[in-house]
């Protein structure tokens, strides 16, 4: 089912990144998980998913850069949209991990809010490791996670932070300091999320958060199929141990 | 294999007489290994047609307030070269698999089963009646003489069952019997029923392709007369089908006069169900006093 949501603000966090406020005209009645999603329809035009950047009983909050033309209606429609989920299953933060790691990739920045709110609810501490391809497209991450304990920039065209991608800075930062985390999340492309898999997967607990070509989003239509794993990524994802889809990530690399 | 709950259709010997609907999911290897791990007695594939179709842009699927889902998933598949790693497959896991078909012509309906024959599937399920797609669906299923023509000719080149899934539609009864007459095994009955859904917000009618397939509970009443008609008028081998949620629903279609049932929907909502309804038939045949749940099929007919 779709429920009915209006759009209410839009905010340019940096060169490429938009973060869209919908006021819900219906609860969503299930609180969202941090890392669930959702699929929006854009009516008229098409249904693309997202993760939950933030959510209270009133306001979903998604943050996005424009790919295509589901993104752009995203950014340059206003009116009225459709909101199908939370779909997936998420992660649950509890006393067990106390301590965590989330790397992001690009977009995969995303799910930070509302998983640094829930840290913050558990008395977890969390860290989180950033990087993009354009250091224009940075923002401060505290403005929307206030709560997030050390932040750690990285960019490909070396004008801020770490000079490289976010999983050699994970590399080298997990290498000095696994001990320090239960878990480690990490969200963003394919080939960033098996490079940590396999440096830093056997040191420490690594969840992933993938991505796939998502069109029903209720297990029917199969498109989100994580060949060759017999697993849906709408209904049996997006997040996963590195173990679990270990297979998936290195099929797809070949790629 | 013998057992209370061993049903013959259509000439195959099934473990049990739960099977998905087509459409859920069906179309990649992975997938028939997930439908495989749930249960179902025998694999329905998604409806293959001669060349790929990417099918239609999201939204294809919406769940409706008023119960169950309106989809137009556009026949979405790989064409008829995907139809052989999904019967490898479904042999590797020991289950017989049906292979779901459609076409524009005749000659394209009698090239896909032949791939399907010749790849090894067990049977193949005419779908005759997607009720969202021009001039593949509905329009075949709704004719009684063109269900007669299509079966008649896929039926005269195979050797493996064919069987042939119908709509709801006027003329159902008859088309029901020329397909039999024709040469069909057994009738899948009934497929999604055309419908529509419109957001009140934005005006628009929500899914891509404005009219879908109504499926899942509200459908299920329909379904069972449908069966229950079907059953007295040819006393036809059916495979029942439309929302059936639960062990008493299949209960029904059993009494109706279905030998077998299909589910669809509940499966997006309840990934047990096959179990569910295996359990709860077992029971119910516990508390009759049955030991074969064949010699219940038809049994609410005097």
């Amino acid at each position: 089912m779709f429920r009915s949501a209006k759009k209410t603000r839009i905010m340019t966090l940096s060169e490429k990144y938009y973060y869209v406020e919908f006021s819900l005209l219906e609860d969503l009645e299930v609180e969202p998980r941090p890392l669930q999603f959702v699929n929006i329809w854009i009516p008229g035009v098409d249904e693309v998913p997202m993760s939950i950047s933030q959510y209270t009983e009133e306001k979903l909050y998604v943050l996005f850069k424009v790919v295509g033309e589901g993104t752009r209606g995203l950014r340059d429609r206003w009116g009225f949209f459709g909101i199908k989920g939370p779909l997936g299953n998420g992660i649950s933060l509890n006393n067990y991990n106390s301590r965590v790691l989330f790397i992001a990739g690009g977009t995969g920045i995303a799910p930070l809010p509302l998983l640094a709110r829930h840290a913050e609810r558990n008395g977890v501490e969390l860290d989180v490791i950033w990087g993009v391809k354009k250091s224009s497209e940075l923002f401060d991450v505290k403005t929307l996670a206030p709560s997030v304990n050390n932040v750690y920039y990285a960019s490909e065209d070396c004008i801020v932070g770490y000079c490289g991608k976010a999983s050699d800075l994970a590399d080298r930062f997990l290498r000095e300091h696994t001990w320090r985390y239960d878990i480690v999340i990490c969200v963003g492309p394919k080939n960033m999320l098996l490079d940590i898999c396999r440096k830093a997967g056997s040191l420490v607990d690594v969840y992933v958060s993938l991505e796939a070509i998502v069109k029903c989003g209720l297990g029917a239509c199969g498109s989100c199929i994580l060949k060759p794993i017999p697993k849906l990524l709408c209904t049996d994802g997006p997040v996963f141990k590195c173990n679990e889809v270990y297979k998936h990530l290195e099929w797809n690399s070949q790629y | 294999m013998s057992g209370i709950l061993n049903t013959r259709i259509a000439g195959l010997t099934l473990e049990h007489p739960v099977l998905n609907a087509s459409g859920i999911l069906g179309s990649d290897p992975e997938h028939i290994d997930i439908l495989a791990s749930h249960g179902f007695s025998a694999i329905v594939t998604k409806t293959f047609t001669l060349n790929p179709r990417e099918g239609y842009n999201p939204p294809i699927l919406v769940e409706l307030r008023s119960g169950g889902f309106l989809n137009a998933i556009g026949l979405a598949n790989p064409g008829i070269q995907g139809i052989k790693p999904l019967v490898d497959r479904a042999k590797l896991l020991g289950k017989p698999i049906i292979i779901s078909i459609s076409g524009s012509s005749i000659e394209e309906f009698t090239k896909i089963a032949e791939v399907a024959e010749d790849s090894g599937a067990s049977a193949v399920e005419l779908n005759l009646s997607c009720p969202h797609v021009k001039g593949l669906g509905l329009e075949l299923g709704s004719d009684p003489f063109t269900v007669f023509l299509v079966t008649r000719e896929v039926s005269s080149i195979l050797k493996i069952p064919v069987i042939v899934k119908l709509g709801l539609s006027d003329r159902i009864i008859e088309s029901a019997g020329k397909a039999l007459e024709a040469g069909a095994r057994a009738l899948t009955l009934i497929n999604t029923i055309r419908a529509l859904a419109i957001d009140i917000y934005s005006f628009k009618p929500i899914l891509s392709n404005i009219y879908g397939g109504l499926s899942g509970p509200p459908i299920k009443p329909i379904a069972l007369r449908v069966v229950y008609d079907v059953y007295r008028e040819h006393r036809a081998e059916i495979i029942g089908c439309g929302g059936i949620s639960n062990w008493t629903d299949a209960a029904e279609f059993i009494l109706a006069g279905a030998r077998a049932i299909q589910v669809g929907s509940v499966f997006l909502k309840n990934r047990k169900v096959v179990y569910e309804i295996l359990e709860g038939i077992k029971k119910w045949m516990n508390v009759l006093g049955y030991s074969s749940v064949e010699s219940l099929v038809g049994r609410s007919h005097v």
